[in-house]
C-alpha cells in the first residue's frame, strides 16, 4: 500500500460520514422550514422574531437572507456545521499528520518516501480531498432540498475552504507539538478563539469589524443562499486560501526542519525540574490537569452562551406556537422562560460531561493496552486501587467542570442584561453529574467484561441515547421508547426542582456497573495489544 | 504440616522456593501459548528462562505477575499463590518488562519516584548511584528517551528496589553493548546479594554468561531443563583432528561420531556422549593436533530445536 492510499483509508470512512450527515441534515431543514413557515406571512414573523435577537446571531451568526428556505438553513446551520467541520478537519489532520508518528505507526512508512516532506504533501493532497467530499455534502443536501444551484455550491465550498483552513493550522500545530493531544489542544483554542470572536462580532451592532479577525468570520462572509457583497466575499475567499496555502506551506518548512518524533514546543520547556510524584492520584492528577483546563473551558463557552441567548430564545419560543409545541413533546416543560430554556438545555452540558467520562475510561483502556499500567500493578498497586482513583478523579472533575458551567451561564444570563440565581444556575448544571455517573459505570463495565469496546461504548451509548431522545421526541415516539434513553431522566433543572430519587437511581446504576466492571477487571488478564 | 498456612512445596531447607509453577497453562482460545509449566527455582538461583520469539516466555511471565490468569495450574513466589494472594507474591518481585513503555509527558526522575513510591518507598542513594552506573539521564520527558534508556528506567527501578526476585523479561532489548555489560555486573551484584534472578531471553550468550540454570521452552512446552553444565554434556562437541599420518581406524565405526568429514589429514566430526571410545580409538594414531570445542549455547539451542522430540538425555 502506497502512503497516498494509506492516507486515503484513514480520511476516507470520517469524511463520507460527515459528508452524508451534512447532507440529511440540510435536506431535513429545508424540509422544515418549508412544513413550518409555509407562507410568506409566517415568514415575515419569522424575520420580525428572530431578525432582532442579539442571542441568535451569536449563536448561528447573521442571517440576511432567513425569509427563504436556502437562507435560513444557511444561517440555522451554517456556523454550527461550519465549526463541526473545522473539529473534524483538526482532528483528522492532527491523527495522520502527528498521532501516527507519535504512536510509531508510519516510521517505515517516512522511510520508504523520497522525504518526510513528500509525505506531508501527499498527506495535505488527501485531506483537501477529503475537505472536498465533506463540502460536496452540503451541495448534495442543499439540492436535494431544492435550494439552488449557486448557493448549494457556495454552501459546499464555503465548508470545504473552511475545513481546509483549520487543517492547515492543525498541519502547523503537528509540526510545533510532539503529541497528537498538544497538537489538536493548540489547534482548538484557535477554533474556540475564532468562535468566541465571531459570537461577539454577530451579537454587537458596533463591533461588526471583528469578525475579519475570525477564520469562522471569513467563512460567513461568504454568505451562501444571503445577500452577499460581493467585495467582502472576494476578500473572504483570498484571506482563506491565502492563508490555508501559507499554513501549508509553514507546516512543509517546519517539518523539513524537525527530527521525525520531535517537535518544537518540547525543547525549550524541558529544564523545568521534575516535581515528586508518589501515588495513583497524583498520576492520574498529572495525566488529566491538561484536560481539565479544556473541558472546564470548553463547558464554561457552552454555558457562557446558553445563558447569553437564553432570554432571546424564550422571547422567539414564546411568540412562536409551532416550536412550542414541538418542543413541549420532547421535554414537557416550558422553554418559554429563560430557567425552562437552560433547564433544557443542560442537556447539551450532560451530552459533554458524558463524553467526558467515557474517556477517562478510554484512557484507563489505553493505558492497559500500551502496558504502561503493567509497571504500575507490578510495583504494588492493586487492580481495583487504580481504577478506582482513576474513577473517583473523574468524578471529581465531573463536579468541577459542571459547577464551572453552571457559573458560565450564570454570567452568560447576566451578560444579555437579565437575572437569574447563581445557585439555580450551578444547581441545574451540577445535576447532569448522576448521568455522567451512570455512563461512567457502563463504560467500566464494557471495560472489564469486553475492553476491546471500551471506546465504541463510551461514545456509542451516549450517542444512541441522545439519538432515541432527539429523534424519539421528534417522531412522537411512544414514552416508554423515549424513557429507554438516560436523557430523557434528567430533569429540566432550574425549570423544575431536582428531582433526588431519579438523580440517585442515576447514580446508583452507575455505581453498579462500576463495581461489575471492577469486579471482571480485577479477574481478567490485563493484556497488552 | 497442617499448621503451615501456604501449601508451598517444602525444599530440603523448609524454605518456600522463590518460583514454584505447577502445570502452569494457558489458553487463548484455541491457541495453547503455554502448556504445562512445571519449574522451581531455588532462592539465589539466577535462572534463565530460554526460548526463540513465541516460545510462552512472556505469557509465562505474565501469569508470574499476576498480570494474566492460568487456564490450569498454579504459580507460587516464595510461598504466595499469585491466584489468591496476588499482592503478597508482588511484594517479593521487580519486574523488568521487554518493552517499557514509558508515560509521554512524566520524566524519567518522576517516573522512578512513582514507581518506587508506590512499593512504599526507596533509597534515593541507591537510584542516583543506578542512574550514574546506567548513565541515565532521569530530567528528560518519557517521548525524549530512545527505546533503550525507556529500558534503563525500568531497570533502575528494578533494582533500586532491593527485591528477593527479579523477573527480567528480555531485559536487554535496546541496549547498547556498553550497557549490557553494565547490566550483567547488576546480575552479579544481585547473585552476591543472594537475589533470585529470572531471565527470559532469545539471546544465548546473555544466559550463558550469566545463569546457573536454564529452562528451555519451545512452541509453549518446556523442552528441557538443568543446569549449564547438564545441558552441555548431554549435547555434542564439535571435534577437529589432525593427523601427521593417513589414520588406520576407521572413526566412522566409533561410538558417537557423527557428521564425519575427512579430507586427506584432516578430520571433522560431531560427537556426541562421553569421549572414552574416541580417545582409545585415536592412541594408535599419529595426532598432530586435535580441537575439542564445547557447543555454544547457540549451536544448543539450534540443536533442541531442530528435532521435534524433547532430546533424549545421557549416553546412548
Amino acid at each position: 500500500m502506497n502512503t497516498r492510499r494509506l492516507a486515503v483509508r484513514l480520511l476516507r470512512r470520517g469524511a463520507l460520514i460527515w459528508a452524508a450527515l451534512i447532507a440529511v441534515v440540510l435536506f431535513a431543514g429545508a424540509e422544515a422550514y418549508r412544513a413550518a413557515y409555509p407562507l410568506a406571512a409566517d415568514r415575515a414573523r419569522l424575520i420580525a422574531t428572530l431578525g432582532s435577537s442579539r442571542g441568535l446571531d451569536a449563536l448561528y451568526g447573521r442571517g440576511t437572507n432567513i425569509g427563504t428556505p436556502g437562507g435560513f438553513v444557511a444561517w440555522r446551520y451554517g456556523s454550527t456545521v461550519a465549526t463541526v467541520v473545522a473539529l473534524w478537519a483538526l482532528l483528522a489532520v492532527t491523527r495522520i499528520m502527528r498521532g501516527d508518528e507519535e504512536s510509531g505507526r508510519n516510521e517505515i512508512l517516512m522511510a520508504s518516501v523520497p522525504g518526510p516532506r513528500d509525505l506531508l504533501d501527499r498527506q495535505i493532497l488527501v485531506f483537501v480531498g477529503a475537505a472536498v467530499v465533506v463540502g460536496a455534502g452540503a451541495t448534495v443536501g442543499c439540492l436535494a432540498g431544492g435550494l439552488g444551484w449557486a448557493g448549494a455550491l457556495t454552501y459546499g465550498g464555503m465548508l470545504a475552504a473552511g475545513a481546509a483552513l483549520f487543517g492547515a493550522l492543525a498541519a502547523v500545530t503537528s509540526q510545533l507539538a510532539a503529541s497528537r493531544r498538544r497538537a489538536a489542544s493548540s489547534a482548538g483554542i484557535v477554533l474556540g478563539a475564532s468562535y468566541l470572536i465571531r459570537a461577539i462580532a454577530d451579537a454587537s451592532s458596533d463591533r461588526r469589524w471583528l469578525a475579519w479577525v475570525s477564520p469562522l468570520g471569513w467563512v460567513e462572509h461568504l454568505d451562501a443562499y444571503g445577500h452577499p457583497r460581493t467585495g467582502d466575499v472576494v476578500v473572504a475567499a483570498l484571506a482563506i486560501v491565502v492563508s490555508s496555502v501559507l499554513l501549508f506551506g509553514l507546516a512543509g518548512v517546519l517539518r523539513a526542519r524537525r527530527d521525525a518524533g520531535a517537535g518544537f514546543y518540547e525543547s525549550a520547556g524541558s529544564t523545568r525540574p521534575p516535581r515528586p510524584l508518589h501515588s495513583l492520584r497524583g498520576l492520574d492528577w498529572r495525566l488529566n490537569a491538561g484536560g481539565l483546563v479544556g473541558w472546564t473551558a470548553g463547558v464554561g463557552v457552552v454555558g457562557l452562551v446558553l445563558g447569553f441567548i437564553a432570554a432571546d430564545i424564550a422571547k422567539y419560543v414564546a411568540d412562536s406556537n409551532n416550536i412550542r409545541s414541538t418542543l413541549a413533546h420532547v421535554a414537557g416543560t416550558s422553554v418559554a422562560t429563560i430557567k425552562g430554556f437552560l433547564g433544557l438545555s443542560f442537556s447539551v452540558i450532560a451530552v459533554v460531561v458524558s463524553v467526558y467520562a467515557g474517556t477517562q475510561i478510554i484512557a484507563a483502556r489505553t493505558q492497559e493496552e500500551s502496558g504502561r499500567v503493567d509497571a504500575l500493578l507490578t510495583s504494588g498497586a492493586a487492580r481495583l486501587a487504580w481504577l478506582a482513583t482513576r474513577i473517583a478523579v473523574a468524578i471529581g472533575v465531573l463536579v468541577a467542570v459542571t459547577v464551572a458551567g453552571g457559573f458560565a451561564a450564570w454570567a452568560g444570563v447576566r451578560l444579555s442584561g437579565q437575572s437569574i440565581g447563581l445557585v439555580d444556575c450551578v444547581k441545574g448544571a451540577v445535576s447532569t453529574v448522576p448521568l455522567a455517573v451512570l455512563f461512567l459505570g457502563l463504560t467500566t463495565l464494557a471495560f472489564g467484561v469486553a475492553p476491546r469496546l471500551t471506546t465504541l461504548v463510551a461514545f456509542g451509548a451516549v450517542a444512541l441515547s441522545y439519538a432515541i431522545l432527539l429523534i424519539g421526541g421528534l417522531a412522537q415516539a411512544p414514552q416508554w421508547v423515549l424513557d429507554i434513553s438516560p436523557f430523557s431522566h434528567l430533569a429540566p433543572v432550574p425549570a423544575v426542582p431536582a428531582d433526588v430519587t431519579t438523580m440517585a437511581a442515576l447514580a446508583g446504576v452507575g455505581a453498579l456497573g462500576v463495581l461489575a466492571g471492577g469486579w471482571v477487571f480485577n479477574r481478567r488478564d490485563v493484556a497488552v495489544e | 504440616m497442617p499448621s503451615a498456612p501456604s501449601a508451598a512445596s517444602p525444599g530440603a531447607s523448609g524454605a518456600p522456593p522463590a518460583i514454584v509453577t505447577e502445570g502452569l497453562t494457558k489458553r487463548f482460545g484455541d491457541f495453547t501459548a503455554l502448556d504445562d509449566l512445571s519449574i522451581t527455582v531455588a532462592p539465589g538461583d539466577v535462572y534463565g528462562f530460554l526460548g526463540p520469539n513465541g516460545a510462552g516466555k512472556t505469557t509465562a511471565i505474565r501469569m508470574l505477575l499476576g498480570l494474566a490468569r492460568p487456564t490450569r495450574g498454579r504459580a507460587r513466589i516464595f510461598g504466595c499463590d499469585v491466584a489468591t494472594d496476588r499482592r503478597g507474591a508482588l511484594a517479593h518481585i521487580a519486574h523488568v518488562p521487554g518493552e517499557f513503555n514509558a508515560w509521554p509527558t512524566l520524566r524519567g526522575a518522576e517516573m522512578l519516584d512513582l514507581l518506587g513510591s508506590l512499593r512504599g518507598g526507596y533509597d534515593a542513594k541507591r537510584r542516583d548511584e543506578l542512574s550514574e552506573r546506567f548513565e541515565f539521564d532521569p530530567s528528560k520527558r518519557g517521548r525524549e528517551y530512545s527505546k533503550g534508556n525507556r529500558q534503563k528506567i525500568a531497570l533502575i527501578a528494578a533494582y533500586m528496589m532491593d527485591p528477593d526476585l527479579l523477573v527480567l523479561d528480555e531485559p536487554t532489548t535496546g541496549l547498547d553493548p556498553l550497557m549490557e555489560v553494565v547490566f550483567r555486573d547488576c546480575v552479579e551484584d544481585a547473585r552476591r546479594r543472594g537475589q533470585t534472578v529470572f531471565i527470559s531471553s532469545h539471546i544465548l550468550s546473555e544466559v550463558e554468561a550469566l545463569c546457573d540454570r536454564v529452562a528451555i521452552l519451545r512452541s509453549g512446552r518446556l523442552v528441557d531443563v538443568g543446569t549449564l553444565e547438564d545441558l552441555r554434556a548431554i549435547n555434542t562437541r564439535d571435534v577437529h583432528v589432525s593427523f601427521k599420518r593417513i589414520p588406520v581406524a576407521d572413526l566412522g565405526t566409533v561410538p558417537g561420531v557423527e557428521q564425519l568429514a575427512v579430507d586427506g589429514l584432516d578430520a571433522t566430526f560431531r560427537l556426541r556422549g562421553e569421549p572414552t571410545p574416541l580417545l582409545h580409538a585415536l592412541s594408535g594414531e599419529s595426532v598432530h593436533s586435535i580441537d575439542i570445542r564445547e557447543p555454544s549455547l547457540e549451536e544448543l539451542f539450534l540443536a533442541f530445536y531442530r528435532d521435534d522430540a524433547p532430546k533424549e538425555t545421557g549416553a546412548s
